[in-house]
């Protein structure tokens, strides 16, 4: 789709956005072919003030419409993408706007690319759908609404476009509202936002438009300004996974590293490893310069005994809350491969940041991402199927479900002959190892 | 704040939290992910270290991820270099301090000398000719079997061009070290598939989802060294596509060209023959930040080769460019 571009580029950064403190937000961008996605985009990135000239040019020359701007193209950069004029794979974008950098992932709108958008989603912090006002609300967008909260999302946006074919009717954004809300509240711990919006014509995206006085919700760039970067987490819980065990030796002892996904740390501390089932104390505990030992994705030292067990992937807490060990789980898994799922066959469990064989040991339920319904269907899932799985693997693991800690229990599956990754997924539920 | 320990004490309402990642503790907590997963699963593996700012950040990662607390560093990965023949002495005197600093292994693959033994079969152009695609791309896939290596790790970053705003962090290139955009792996959650068959290879883009103001952030943060050719200096350059190009004994110059004496640096470092310089007063990394901030080009605006030769990224990376 071509649509015409009007500047309202933002004012020049001034040097106090050169702060390292700056927050990141991660989202993604979904809906049905048409429905406006990448000329949201687009929209952003050019209505924020981001675009380089010579990356407009670009743009500008590759339109068809005689030189005006495809806010599309933006991110559609693959040949198969603008021949075809479809969004096929995830695109990375990236703007800044105050103190907040954003990334933002294109997500294909096309069912056959149902992987692509689960993929793009499970970064996100939130999830925008797009629903055309013209169709109102269309399979592919309850779809997405599932598969944002199957990633784990906790914010989704909708956002209700093309409204201006309605003369910004606040009666039909009501009733697309309405509609969806009904389906939506099925979907657990989500908070919903609904935005009327024009992303042809800039309507409620940076600012709010003066066609919606009816509307006291926040523009979409408001929304995403608004959001808080990562939820917080208790303090008084740690979950450390073990990325490093250095080899050298010093004073019988040797030094781990590890990722520190919740929770925090120091000398003394009492931990309990999965699966391995070893406790350590932490001694001589040394982080970045600068930082606290704080609340997700950063890395810290400390010693442990030379003899220790302790091995990539596993997961430590405190030792008065360890966590139990499985070797068979529920997972919910969408199956990715254009080979379908075989029950039986051996695959490799990437979970969290353990790698090990495992077994699809049957399918116990398919899902209708179109209604949310599970289905007491057993045959095998294929392409973009959603199901609920049993799974054993060849070692114990730390039973992390999904819904708990989204890092540690997610799951991917390897077809170990053709390197694929066939399928990804959470744990729903671990049995003891 | 160095090496406190413990809580951050929060608010008096219960369950206390801690605060927020900043977007470059976010963007290197990703890269040691990375890192450590490639040391892990994909060894031997090694760095394609062109000594530009990217690639340093790279480096810099590496050493800081796997550097113990007690000073020892066993440097995990070779430096590769692909040197076209035609570097900055600038960038070749920081890529051997570099290698020493670090004790890593260094691996030079001059494309000349490929040339005349036979290894690189395509054309090298003459020196004042943008490109050298397809020799590069040989020597790399090359490297990546005299090596024998299973991980290629680049300084690549989604934000510099559209076709690699597509691509994974771990990449998977075949036996011939071609890459295939729509057979690409899904990477959810940051869960890397890192399978490798014989014969393939995985590019690794730690700083994918970096941009050129984060890396610049990020140098200026930890401090880490570049080549002087980054920050302003007065050099003798001519005006050329838009860009200033350095001057050198064997540049060409065509008659109406004039050379100059400028202040100049540059945003990417690459070929000295086609490497675009721009007019910067900007010296400390804080002062090239701000002139980031304030560009209206992208960084790879500077170089000839994007403009001119018509080989796109996609084709090229296809055929097996990082």
């Amino acid at each position: 789709m071509t649509v015409i571009a009007t500047n309202t580029r933002g004012p020049q950064p001034s040097l106090s956005e050169a702060s390292f403190g700056r927050e990141l937000i991660r989202f993604n961008t979904a809906g049905s072919v048409d429905n406006g996605k990448s000329t949201l985009i687009g929209r952003l990135l050019y209505d924020s003030g981001g675009l380089p000239e010579d990356v407009i040019k670009t743009i500008a020359a590759r339109s068809r419409d005689g030189g005006k701007l495809n806010l599309a193209a933006f991110t559609d950069g693959l040949k198969a993408e603008r021949e075809r004029g479809i969004t096929i794979d995830a695109s990375y974008r990236y703007f800044q706007r105050g103190e907040r950098d954003f990334i933002v992932a294109d997500s294909p709108g096309h069912f056959e690319y149902t992987r692509n958008m689960l993929t793009a989603t499970s970064h996100s912090d939130a999830t925008l759908i797009l629903v055309d006002a013209e169709h109102g609300i269309v399979e592919q967008n309850r779809r997405h609404a599932y598969l944002a909260s199957m990633a784990g999302v906790k914010n989704i946006a909708i956002l209700v476009n093309k409204l201006d074919l309605f003369d910004y009717s606040r009666a039909r954004f009501d009733e697309i509202q309405g509609e969806f809300s009904q389906l939506l509240e099925k979907l657990p711990d989500v908070q919903l936002t609904y935005i009327p919006i024009s992303a042809l014509n800039g309507e409620n995206i940076v600012q709010s438009s003066r066609f919606t006085p009816w509307f006291e919700g926040p523009s979409v760039l408001g929304y995403l300004e608004g959001l808080s970067p990562e939820r917080d987490v208790p303090v008084d819980k740690v979950r450390a996974v073990v990325q490093w065990i250095e080899r050298e030796e010093r004073d019988g002892r040797r030094e781990v590293v590890v990722r520190l996904d919740q929770g925090s740390l120091e000398n003394g501390d009492r931990l309990r490893s999965s699966p391995g089932d070893e406790e350590v104390s932490v001694q001589e505990l040394s982080v970045p310069a600068g930082f606290v030992v704080r609340t997700s994705a950063t890395q810290a030292r400390f010693q442990v005994p030379w003899t220790t067990r302790l091995q990539r992937g596993d997961i430590l807490s405190r030792a008065e809350t360890p966590l139990s060990n499985m070797s068979r789980f529920d997972a919910r898994i969408c199956w990715m491969d254009e080979r379908p799922l075989r029950e039986g066959e051996r695959y490799l469990v990437r979970i969290g940041g353990h790698l090990t064989e495992g077994t699809i040991e049957r399918v116990d339920q398919r899902v209708d991402i179109g209604t949310y319904e599970h289905i007491d269907d057993q045959r095998a899932l294929t392409l973009n199927e959603v199901g609920v799985v049993t799974i054993s693997v060849a070692r114990p693991l730390a039973a992390v479900q999904f819904g708990d800690d989204r890092r540690a229990g997610a799951l991917i599956l390897i077809d170990p002959g053709s390197g694929h990754t066939v399928a990804a997924g959470g744990v729903l539920k671990g049995n003891e190892a | 704040m160095n090496h406190v320990l413990g809580h951050r004490i929060g608010k008096e309402t219960s369950p206390p939290t801690l605060p927020s990642l900043s977007t470059l503790d976010r963007l290197e907590a990703e890269a040691f992910d990375i890192l450590w997963t490639t040391r892990a699963e994909l060894p031997p593996a090694g760095i394609m270290f062109s000594a530009g700012k990217d690639s340093a950040c790279v480096a810099h990662l590496a050493e800081k991820a796997f550097r113990t607390s007690s000073g020892g560093l066993e440097f995990p990965f070779s430096l590769i270099h692909y040197d076209s023949g035609a570097n900055f002495p600038e960038v070749l005197q920081f890529r051997e301090e570099t290698a020493r600093r670090l004790g890593a292994d260094l691996k030079v693959f001059h494309l000349p000398s490929a040339a005349a033994e036979g290894i690189v079969t395509a054309p090298i152009n003459t020196p004042g000719d943008p490109g050298n695609v397809g020799g590069l791309v040989q020597l790399i896939n090359y490297s990546a079997q005299s090596l024998d290596v299973r991980a290629l790790i680049g300084g690549g970053r989604r934000d510099e061009e559209l076709v690699r705003a597509k691509e994974r962090i771990f990449s998977l290139r075949d036996s011939a070290g071609r890459w295939d955009p729509h057979a690409q792996r899904p990477e959810p959650w940051a869960l890397y598939n890192t399978t490798v068959r014989a014969g393939e290879h995985m590019r690794v883009f730690p700083i994918s989802n970096w941009t050129e103001r984060n890396v610049w952030e990020y140098i200026a943060r930890e401090n880490i060294a570049l080549p002087s050719i980054y920050y302003a200096h007065e050099r003798a350059v001519v005006q050329r596509n838009g860009a200033w190009l350095a001057v050198f004994p064997d540049t060409p110059i065509a008659p109406h060209e004039r050379i100059e004496r400028r202040v100049v640096r540059c945003r990417t470092v690459g070929d000295r023959h086609t490497t675009g310089f721009i007019e910067s007063e900007a010296s400390p990394p804080t002062e090239v930040l701000d002139e980031i901030l304030r560009a209206r080009t992208s960084e790879r605006s500077g170089r000839v080769e994007d403009g001119g030769s018509g080989t796109d990224m996609e084709s090229r990376k296809r055929l097996g460019w990082p």
